[in-house]
């Protein structure tokens, strides 16, 4: 199980609206995967395998337990399907196309 | 003895203290009151001044939130401006949130926030919450509408909150 976390300063702002994209894309993507949002302090040593998160969190987020990468429009599905495509390439995970 | 008979309750009155949390929609969060149309501000600061002097006057925060929201930015960055042109400013409920509610300002000329690609900004939500699940339906449906293509063509067209409230609402 593909354990994802979405990161914001606050925990119920942007990474909530992240959350959610990204609950419907692995839902599309027909993927096995759990979705969470936090604020960043608890984001560092979270133990998960991504963090989603903006461009300008990144150097705060990024650790040794997960690998991080930047979504940098929140309202564009489309960005976020292209970086979980490009996780699941990298690691083999099979998931489904989009039609 | 004069007994006076209090009005009874509508039934809607009796029921609105008994709806669920989680049950706030947009239209509950953002108000006529809480939006303002093509105001020209110069500065960052300025912006997030007024969007909290909207959300103050309506008695949503204490006066301290204003201020927890430009430290949010001076501490972590801009990652608030969410999409290209669009924030979304907020700090913690702790920071000092009466109620929660969404405010919405749109500029009359874009202003630089800071964010490293979707600088700058001309259309800015304030957002107060009370935890971190009360208000997720109304900010879902928020962002499901800014994602629908030609929304947020309209809200920089709009010249007036009318015409913004309806955009987003509708």
């Amino acid at each position: 199980m593909l354990r994802i976390v979405t990161v914001c300063g606050c925990g119920q702002g942007s990474s909530l609206i992240l959350r959610m994209w990204t609950e419907d894309v692995i839902r599309e993507m027909g993927i096995e995967a759990k979705v969470e949002n936090m604020e960043v302090t608890s984001a560092k040593g979270a133990k998960c395998d991504l963090v989603l998160t903006s461009k300008a969190l990144v150097p705060v987020v990024e650790g040794q337990n997960h690998e991080t990468r930047a979504i940098n429009n929140y309202l564009d599905k489309g960005l976020i399907r292209k970086e979980l495509e490009a996780y699941c390439d990298e690691r083999g995970i099979v998931y489904k196309k989009a039609t | 003895m004069r007994i006076t008979k209090r009005p009874s309750k509508t039934r809607q009155e009796f029921e609105e203290p008994m709806k669920a949390k989680e049950d706030f929609k947009l239209d509950d969060l953002l108000t006529p009151d809480l939006v303002r149309c093509k105001k020209t501000l110069k500065e960052r600061d300025e912006v997030i001044e007024q969007v909290g002097k909207l959300m103050f006057e309506a008695n949503k925060i204490e006066e301290r939130y204003i201020g927890a929201m430009k430290q949010v930015i001076e501490e972590l960055g801009a990652y608030m401006v969410i999409a290209p042109g669009i924030a979304l400013l907020h700090a913690r409920p702790e920071d000092g949130v009466l109620e929660p509610c969404l405010a919405l300002i749109t500029l009359s000329d874009p202003v630089i926030f800071g964010h490293p690609e979707n600088d700058p900004v001309d259309i800015v939500f304030g957002l107060a919450a009370k935890d971190n699940q009360s208000h997720i339906k109304a900010l879902t449906t928020l962002a499901k509408r800014l994602a629908t293509l030609g929304v947020i063509e309209n809200l920089r067209r709009a010249n007036s909150k009318e015409e913004l409230l309806k955009e987003i609402c509708a």
